[in-house]
């Protein structure tokens, strides 16, 4: 058991290496994270940062290609990367839970949702019976705000519009009543207004289950309006973690300070809008030193040098950057 | 060709699409889309937009209304010259990847509107060409498959294939969405640069109200089939007068806590168009409905600074739209629902 105090989830030097057409492939450098229980953590990055991957190291459903992991990954005391299959299996859907971009990558489309519903909670509680599950699951789907939910029960995934998906797929997460919940772009394709709702929905959740969330997203203005910490990746590695409002604003690493830049939700018509020129660096290739050194507009000699070590500023902030 | 300066280069009238008998995909749209403006549609899923660009592209006929391009019955262009018509209109698909044939090189996929309208491959091709370094985008990839194209470079290839017919009007379908932030500021930026060159119009239909605010000159709010808003850019969102818009820029992100408003959380989804709400269609989700809304629909006002159909618009005072200037249980949560 985990004392009072000591985080939920603990990453130390966490690596993914798979193998691509043309030699190993770094997804993951070297992640330390922590997430504390309770927590709303964001993690924001762009394509090809790590931000999926590192979920998929969490839930232990990494694609087949890779081909060494290192590092450990402790939940509640556990490393999950030396646990074995059966291990993973009783932890996924019961401790850990995830939210995809898709719902309907989750949901079964042959199957009634009531059914899918069903099956979690039995899959949870064995001695449950249908009609009790089916009552637990009319529960959630409410509590999620779904209205009518006796009715939308009844209906095939394919009936529901995209937002009302979404939210079935997130009360699946919640039947398990999981400590921690890995949420991986879960409103990208909704609409605004859609996805204003689901936003609302991660605050009053945050108020009322103990539950831990890893929410990521490439867009950090999203998650500046309901996370409680932040993590930048970049390359495979965290940039800078901390508290939300001191990541936005006080941004220590010139990273978060350019990504914050091209958040467009001020000014008007006209001005051109600010962009990281460069791309990010290629997963293929080993980094000599800094990731962000080719991009970034204070570099030095010496950030090309040596890799460079996360720095702890202090409550709670830490950053991989030799200015600070 | 004789376009005077002001003409609208679209301009539609009371148009109604309807499918069978009971659904209506359209009804009474009214907009005019100026030359060299930059348009915005926005709107959830359902309300309309892609309807109106189909019918754009003349790919959806109009069961009634007027449709005039550059001054002319769009009827008559297209019984005229249907190919004609649509080499001056060029849409950007939201999936880009996907508008582009898997089994084509980027080469092949650029030379192939210049086949279809038989334009003189000498002559274009060059100019092709260059389009496609303009967009920043290296020979190299001429030889490449869609599939081995990023997002980014995906949408631009798609822009030069649009380009290179030298359209008038591009319509746009989310253009930026699931793009990285850096990606999409350089694929806006770069769409702009385009317009000044290339003498564009657009009409821009995005989710994305903090896109439509720095790339958009007007905006055009729908809801349910109808435009139920419209107006200036730097107006509308200075100024929403309909309920609707106001939630919708209520619900954009913004970082600064500051400046953030209170969100105005619409309950449930938008109602099915089959069986449209009496009265005024967003009676059902408006938080400030009143007896007449549900009863009478409200007609479409123009007030010089814009038009709008609500019965009680916003007033000037509730330019920042504060929970005071809406009943208590407006801005419930979801939850409650």
């Amino acid at each position: 058991m985990i004392g009072a105090g000591d985080p939920l989830v603990s990453i130390r030097g966490l690596t993914v290496e798979a193998t691509g057409a043309r030699g190993p492939v770094h997804m993951l450098r070297g992640m330390d994270i922590d997430i504390a229980p309770g927590r709303i953590v964001g993690v924001v990055g762009e394509s090809g940062s790590g931000k999926s991957t590192l979920a998929a190291a969490i839930i232990g459903i990494l694609p087949s290609n890779v081909t060494k992991v290192g590092g450990e990954i402790r939940f509640g005391g556990i490393d999950l990367l030396t646990l074995g299959e059966d291990g993973k299996r009783s932890l996924r859907g019961d401790r850990i839970a995830m939210i995809f971009q898709d719902p309907m990558t989750v949901l079964n489309p042959v199957f009634k949702v009531g059914t899918q519903l069903v099956d979690v909670v039995k899959r949870k509680k064995p001695g449950t019976s249908r009609q009790a599950a089916m009552k637990e699951a009319e529960a959630m789907l409410q509590r999620v705000g779904i209205s009518e939910p006796a009715a939308r029960l009844a209906c095939y995934p394919h009936q529901l519009s995209g937002g009302m998906r979404q939210r079935v797929m997130i009360a699946m997460a919640l039947l398990t009543n999981p400590q921690l919940i890995l949420a991986d772009e879960p409103t990208t394709a909704l609409d605004a207004t859609v996805e204003a709702q689901i936003v609302e929905l991660f605050r009053d959740l945050q108020r009322e289950t103990s539950s831990s969330v890893l929410f990521i997203s490439h867009h950090l203005g999203l998650l500046s309006e309901f996370c409680d910490d932040a993590i930048v990746v970049y390359g495979g590695l965290v940039m800078e973690t901390g508290p939300i409002t001191q990541l936005i604003g006080n941004p220590r690493h010139p990273y978060t300070a350019a990504l914050l830049a091209c958040e467009i939700d001020e000014g008007d018509s006209g001005e051109p809008l600010r962009t990281i020129p460069g791309a990010p660096p290629s997963p293929s290739a080993p980094l000599a030193g800094c990731a962000f050194a080719p991009r970034c507009t204070l570099v030095t000699d010496a950030c090309r040098a040596a890799p460079v070590p996360m720095k702890d500023l202090g409550g709670g902030v830490s950053v991989r950057c030799i200015r600070v | 060709m004789d376009s005077r300066p002001n003409e609208p280069l679209i301009q539609i009238d009371k148009v109604t699409v309807a499918f069978g008998n009971r659904v209506h995909a359209l009804d009474d749209v009214t907009l005019s889309v100026p030359r060299g403006s930059v348009t915005g549609l926005v709107g959830e899923s359902g309300s309309g937009k892609t309807t109106l660009c189909r019918v754009l592209v003349a790919l959806q006929r109009a069961t009634s209304g007027k449709v005039s391009f550059a001054g002319q019955p769009l009827s008559d262009l297209l019984a005229r010259d249907t190919l004609g018509y649509r080499r001056r209109v060029q849409m950007l698909l939201q999936d880009a990847a996907a508008s582009l044939s898997p089994r084509m090189a980027v080469g092949k996929l650029l030379a192939e509107p210049l086949r279809i309208h038989r334009l003189p491959m000498a002559e274009h091709w060059p100019r092709v060409l260059k389009a496609f370094e303009r967009l920043g985008l290296s020979r190299e990839l001429l030889e490449k498959y869609p599939h081995q194209l990023s997002g980014g470079q995906a949408r631009r290839v798609a822009i030069a294939r649009a380009l290179s017919l030298q359209p008038e009007l591009i319509i746009a379908d989310e253009p930026t969405a699931g793009l990285d932030l850096s990606i999409r500021g350089e694929l806006l930026n770069l769409m702009l640069e385009l317009k000044k060159e290339y003498g564009l119009t657009y009409l821009i239909v995005s989710h994305d109200l903090n896109v439509i605010r720095r790339v958009t000159d007007h905006t055009a709010v729908m809801y349910l089939g109808q435009i139920v808003e419209e107006a200036a850019t730097s107006d509308l969102f200075r100024r929403p007068r309909h309920p609707y818009t106001a939630a919708l820029l209520s619900a954009r992100s913004v970082i600064d806590p500051a400046r953030r408003q209170r969100r105005i959380i619409l309950e449930g989804e938008i109602p099915s168009p089959i069986n449209p709400p009496s009265g005024c269609r967003f009676h059902t989700r408006c938080p400030m409905v009143r007896d007449r809304c549900r009863i009478e629909a409200p007609p479409l006002v123009d007030d010089g600074r814009g038009s709008f159909r609500c019965h009680f618009p916003l007033t000037e005072n509730a330019a920042e739209i504060s929970p005071q200037t809406l009943p208590a249980h407006a801005t419930g949560t979801v939850l409650a629902s």
